[in-house]
């Protein structure tokens, strides 16, 4: 059997933080076609930073990131949003915007090589996808927190990328715009690597689970795996508890700072 | 709540069609009327002038709107245009409602620059004289407040007002003290300069302007999706392939040499590149094909009006051109501000 192809990959990146801390200590990663994985860790742990050198936001001073097997910056800004999206969160977004005219900014990268229609055709298709047709016309401005998150997500999926980064997709939303927009990620035929807080809602969207710990990767593997008691314990300070639905026996997570065990 | 755009093209042929009525009535209009006959007799020549029996117009009366009125209703639908872009391009580049044509220090750069040379050397170079050492003056500042920003951009967009506003005062500074040691003359290009005024517009230097509109009808039409990309935030430009501090900088540069080269001929026409932003995205949205369009039209009929009502309204004296604006603009601002509040 073939191997899967590897879109991205890094080695032995370092960064460090302002106060001198490692915010990544030696990461090395691959991140295979078709994977959906989440980045999880405490806050300040370099989540954030390690997506940000993945995604080539930030050059890597040292260690090495590749794109397709190539130093991402020798690949050119347009291939690369070819390539790749990023949904950033709490961007700063021109509020007059519609949401089409901001769905639409997804295909800049396009406009030079296809015609009009063909843009206006995925636009379409990203608006149906992130179920936003009710709001086409609507200004940005008008949007609550999850409809803004789709319309981020939404314009990030026009760029039709391979892979699709996405910073914290969950903030600010309410529990079920959490799982509705974490359920439609995981729908995506796409590569998809998040960083995400919602340790409980992780086993539903992610095949694999990177856990960072003072910007070293101290789990990476399927959730269950990656999520151990030990490793929860000791990355998180809470203790996992395992329980199952009393009518559907749906296997759940349950995080808890008690340090007894729940009966249940 | 549905939002409403007009279609491009009916915008574009209403504010054609205002622009086209202000201009003859701009050249018609000032301290001495034309009546429209002579107007057209000059416009068609003598020989189309008879064929429509119209009578040949007076020598003086042809030179006033030949030499005189003409250029000058040409430079303000070309500096009002410009200026309209830059505001619209400065808004973008700081994501900053408030951002206008003069954050660069431009107008007191202008001003101290011509200030000198009235006090120093002179017109040495003839009619431009005034015009070369207002532009350096500029470009002086605005390299200035460029070489303060670019040093600081990581830490954002908002230190350009900052940087602006602190080169600003320095060369109020300069331009008042050379204004109080000595030359007297020199006070009233001060009052030029920080103004504005079409009085100086002349066939051979509006070459200045057409050159300031060019760059930036070049730049925009290369670069629009690339402004676009601007309007979602820094990081999601970066994920659609664009460089936003590469950008920006590209912007503040464009922006700076072609105010500077408006400043050198007008002086200040304070709010135009304020106001004009903020109406055009009303009519067409903020994307940046269509708001470029509408607000290089809509802002030379702001200053073509403008400068219409400042030579009425104390005629036969004629008023600073950026009183009017100014006033029009701060009004504006005020509407702005008790409509943010209500949303």
């Amino acid at each position: 059997m073939k191997p899967p192809e590897i879109l991205l990959d890094c080695k032995n990146l370092f960064f460090m933080g302002p106060k001198g801390q490692w915010l990544l200590d030696n990461v090395s990663l691959e991140v295979k076609a078709g994977e959906k994985i989440a980045v999880v860790g405490p806050n300040g742990a370099g989540k954030t930073i390690l997506q940000r050198h993945l995604s080539g936001r930030l050059k890597a001073k040292c260690g090495s990131v590749n794109l397709l097997g190539r130093p991402i910056e020798e690949v050119s800004p347009v291939n690369r949003a070819q390539t790749m999206a990023v949904m950033s969160q709490s961007e700063h977004i021109e509020p007059l915007l519609s949401v089409e005219e901001y769905i639409s900014l997804g295909r800049i990268p396009y406009k030079q090589q296809l015609a009009a229609t063909e843009n206006l055709s995925e636009i379409e298709r990203a608006i149906s996808v992130c179920g936003l047709n009710n709001f086409k016309y609507q200004t940005i401005q008008t949007l609550s927190g999850g409809e803004r998150q789709r319309a981020s997500l939404a314009r990030a999926i026009a760029q039709s990328p391979n892979l699709l980064f996405l910073d914290e997709p969950t903030n600010h939303l309410d529990l079920r715009a959490k799982i509705d927009i974490l359920k439609l990620i995981r729908e995506l035929p796409i590569t998809a690597v998040a960083v995400i807080h919602e340790l409980a809602l992780l086993a539903d969207f992610a095949d694999r689970v990177i856990v960072l710990q003072n910007g070293k990767i101290v789990a990476d593997g399927p959730p269950r795996q990656s999520l151990s008691k030990k490793i929860v314990w000791d990355v998180f300070g809470v203790n996992l508890v395992d329980v199952s639905h009393p009518t559907s026996r749906k296997q759940f997570q349950v995080f808890d700072v008690l340090e007894q065990d729940i009966n249940l | 709540m549905i939002i409403r755009r007009f279609p491009l093209s009916v915008v574009c042929v209403a504010a054609a069609i205002i622009l086209g009525l202000t201009l003859p009535l701009g050249v018609a209009s000032g301290g001495l009327d034309i009546p429209a006959k002579t107007i057209f007799s000059v416009l068609l020549g003598s020989d189309l002038g008879a064929f429509f029996s119209l009578e040949p117009a007076s020598k003086p009366m042809t030179k006033i709107i030949i030499d005189l009125r003409l250029p000058r209703m040409i430079l303000a639908s070309i500096v009002g245009g410009g200026l309209a872009i830059v505001g619209v391009l400065l808004q973008t580049a700081t994501r900053n409602d408030l951002a206008d044509p003069f954050l660069f220090g431009l107008s007191s750069g202008a001003a101290a620059g011509a200030v000198l040379v009235i006090t120093f050397t002179g017109d040495f170079l003839g009619i431009w004289t005034l015009p070369i050492a207002a532009f350096v003056g500029g470009l002086v500042s605005a390299v200035t407040v460029l070489a303060l920003v670019t040093r600081t951009i990581h830490t954002g967009p908002e230190r350009l007002v900052l940087a602006g506003l602190a080169v600003s005062f320095l060369f109020t500074a300069i331009a008042n003290y050379f204004v109080f040691a000595g030359d007297q003359r020199a006070a009233h290009s001060v009052v030029f300069w920080s103004l504005g005024g079409l009085g100086l517009a002349r066939w051979e230097t509006i070459g200045f302007a057409v050159l300031g509109l060019s760059m930036l009808i070049s730049f925009c039409s290369l670069k629009r999706h690339q402004l676009d990309a601007l309007l979602s935030g820094d990081d999601t430009a970066h994920s659609l392939g664009i460089n936003p501090k590469k950008m920006r900088i590209e912007i503040f540069i464009v922006c700076a040499f072609a105010t500077g080269l408006f400043v050198s001929l007008v002086g200040v026409i304070g709010f135009v590149g304020l106001m004009v932003p903020h109406l055009a995205r009303a009519f067409v949205g903020p994307l940046h094909g269509a708001l470029l369009i509408v607000c290089g039209l809509f802002g030379a009929v702001l200053v073509v009006s403008s400068d219409i009502v400042s030579r009425l309204i104390l005629a036969p004296q004629e008023l600073p051109i950026g009183i009017i604006t100014a006033a029009i603009g701060a009004l504006f601002v005020i509407f702005l501000v008790i409509r943010k509040r209500s949303v």
